[in-house]
């Protein structure tokens, strides 16, 4: 009888799961209350900021660039994904690496279908950040510029990427990231920032 | 005619197969002079990256490295690095990241275009310039008559399921 209880227990545990979704089944404690964002807000209060490359960041501030390093979410509740949105649609989000074109940094975020039945626009967002450190408050990437298309076909090109740039004061390198989120028209949106690869580009943030 | 011969050892000389190509395979073992060669085409290399670690979705990371082939075969990378980032969303698992290699080539090329007035050119003046900053002289006019090529890693051909 002992058995049975426990089956059901873990059948009940493995139901509540599945109908909570990945994001409630990959849910962590978070030990550090302090989110990336609101140390952003410290770093970029300190008068003696500067932004630096990966290299110097890790050398001279102990950043660990590899590290995971993104906003928890925004509820500890679980999030309820209706069933429609599992085998709906398939789609990736896309953002190129941040590169330097005629004196500014900029990234280009955009989405395309891979399959399934999927609303024929989305809002795509994309982040442009750099990476800042400070002497008291440790090294974060902080937002350069924000840009948003809403009802955007997929696929790449002009009218359908959101390209935020940020304009270089000067040639120094600084770590640069993209970040992008995509969600589609009228659909079940729980998903949040996808991070692109750090770079070191030849511009600092003016 | 093949004619039996049976010299003694000091009047042995050895000779290439194929006289005519003697000058080129010498020139292979010649000291790099730049100033010497011209530029030929320019290839695009797609290599697999490294995933960032905060995403939790899977992903997929592309390098894209530009070079100027020289005239010797020799490749000067141009200090244009760009990549392309992919994030799967949907039920789908294991994700398939399956493209057609023109979709893949067109994408590659879309990206290093994005910033071109005419979305159908590729950065000829940023080239140019990149390439003279590296002792290559060619002005944009000259490289826009060069052939491209996009080359992808085999990680990538069997990721893409090509």
């Amino acid at each position: 009888m002992h058995l049975n209880k426990r089956a059901l227990l873990i059948a009940a545990t493995t139901a509540a799961l599945v109908l909570a979704g990945p994001a409630a089944a990959q849910a962590q404690p978070v030990e550090d209350p302090v989110s990336p964002s609101a140390v952003a807000t410290l770093v970029a209060g300190d008068p003696a900021m500067e932004y630096v490359s990966i290299n110097e960041a890790e050398e001279a501030y102990g950043f660990d660039a590899r590290a995971e390093e993104s906003d928890p979410a925004s509820s500890d509740e679980p999030i309820f994904m209706p069933l429609w949105s599992w085998w709906g649609c398939d789609w990736h989000g896309q953002a190129d690496y941040p590169h330097k074109t005629n004196g500014e940094a900029s990234v280009h975020g955009y989405w395309v279908k891979d399959g399934g039945d999927c609303p024929t626009t989305g809002t795509v967002t994309a982040e442009l950040q750099a990476l800042a450190c400070s002497s008291l408050y440790g090294c974060t990437w902080i937002t350069q510029a924000s840009h948003t298309v809403e009802g955007v076909k997929p696929g790449s090109g002009t009218g359908k990427w959101a390209t935020p740039h940020k304009r270089c004061a000067s040639s120094s390198v600084v770590g640069w990231r993209g970040r992008v989120d995509t969600a589609l028209t009228d659909f079940f949106d729980p998903f949040g920032w996808d991070y692109g690869v750090k770079k070191d580009v030849a511009c600092s943030p003016a | 005619m093949l004619t039996r011969m049976n010299p003694p050892d000091h009047v042995v000389r050895y000779v290439p197969n194929r006289p005519d190509r003697l000058q080129q395979e010498a020139a292979k073992r010649l000291p790099f002079a730049l100033t010497q060669l011209t530029a030929t085409s320019l290839v695009i290399v797609c290599e697999l990256d490294d995933v960032p670690a905060e995403n939790i979705r899977p992903s997929l990371h592309v390098s894209i490295t530009q070079y100027i082939r020289m005239s010797d075969g020799s490749m000067i990378r141009l200090d244009m690095d760009r990549g392309l980032s992919s994030f799967a969303h949907g039920h789908a698992r294991p994700v398939s990241w399956r493209r057609s290699p023109a979709d893949v080539i067109e994408e590659i090329l879309t990206i290093i275009r994005a910033d071109e007035p005419d979305p159908e050119s590729l950065p000829w003046d940023e080239y140019a310039e990149a390439a003279r900053l590296r002792g290559v002289n060619v002005d944009a006019s000259a490289f826009r008559d060069l052939p491209h090529t996009v080359l992808l890693s085999d990680d990538l051909a069997r990721i893409f399921e090509f």
